[in-house]
């Protein structure tokens, strides 16, 4: 299993200053994401239910949003580095 | 002296590239030949104008020989200083490819029929987790490498 990302770097420098520079501590805001994610759990077995019973054309969205919340896991590791000759643009997830 | 260095310096003694651009085709040749020195990425042709996809892994060493892929890098070297590095989990390539089971069927449908038209008969309804798994095992001998005339590279590959 993949830990999650626990910080995302995003630094933009143009023209030769620095313009942006953030550090995001996903360690932080995963547990706020963890309470969000379980409510709306609630509510898409809810719907899934309503839908698989009224025969409805669509009744995964539970799998939906458990699968996006394993691919918001996954970007660990995700870098891109973009070096112009008046522009950088770095973002690592880590 | 290698075909690279001598392209690129040649380019510089022609006027065609300037100085700092001819250093920074000349680090990002270092750079690369570190990265096949070191890794475990496959033997690459490279013309100009051309572009290569390499099959086989006759580079790879053999404690990588059987561990997947974990990264796709996508890197390129703009003779204009416009340089990218990309680097993409894999482990996301295979959470995106999950979620293709997810599309409704009418939109699979519109997708495939949209596929083919473009030339790329594939099924997505009928892919499954060890057709990602024998994928990904399969990136790690693929390695895309352009040069362009102007000098520009790009590279694209799995380690």
């Amino acid at each position: 299993m993949t830990m999650p990302p626990m910080v995302v770097n995003i630094r933009v420098v143009s023209g030769g200053e620095r313009k942006v520079r953030l550090w995001i501590p996903m360690f932080l805001l995963w547990p706020l994401v963890l309470v969000l994610a379980l409510l709306a759990l609630v509510f898409t077995i809810l719907a899934d239910i309503v839908l698989l019973l009224s025969r409805g054309p669509f009744h995964h969205s539970t799998r939906v949003l458990l699968a996006g919340l394993a691919a918001a896991a996954e970007t660990r590791g995700l870098r891109v580095s973009i070096d112009g000759p008046d522009t950088i643009v770095h973002v690592s997830v880590s | 002296m290698s075909e690279e260095r001598s392209r690129i310096l040649t380019m510089l003694a022609e006027g065609t590239i300037t100085a700092e651009e001819a250093g920074r085709l000349l680090d990002a040749l270092e750079s690369r030949a570190q990265a096949d020195a070191g890794g475990a990425g496959p033997s690459t042709a490279e013309t100009a104008g051309s572009t290569t996809a390499a099959g086989g892994a006759t580079g790879s060493e053999p404690e990588t020989a059987g561990r997947p892929p974990k990264y796709m890098y996508v890197k390129v070297v703009s003779v204009n200083g416009d340089n990218v590095d990309v680097r993409i989990p894999l482990n996301l390539v295979r959470s995106g490819l999950k979620l293709t089971s997810l599309i409704p069927p009418q939109a699979m449908d519109q997708i495939n029929q949209s596929m083919s038209e473009h030339g790329m008969s594939f099924d997505l309804a009928s892919f499954k987790p060890e057709d990602i798994e024998e994928l990904i095992m399969a990136l790690r001998e693929m390695e895309v490498n352009v040069d362009s005339k102007n000098g520009d590279n790009v590279r694209v590959y799995c380690a």
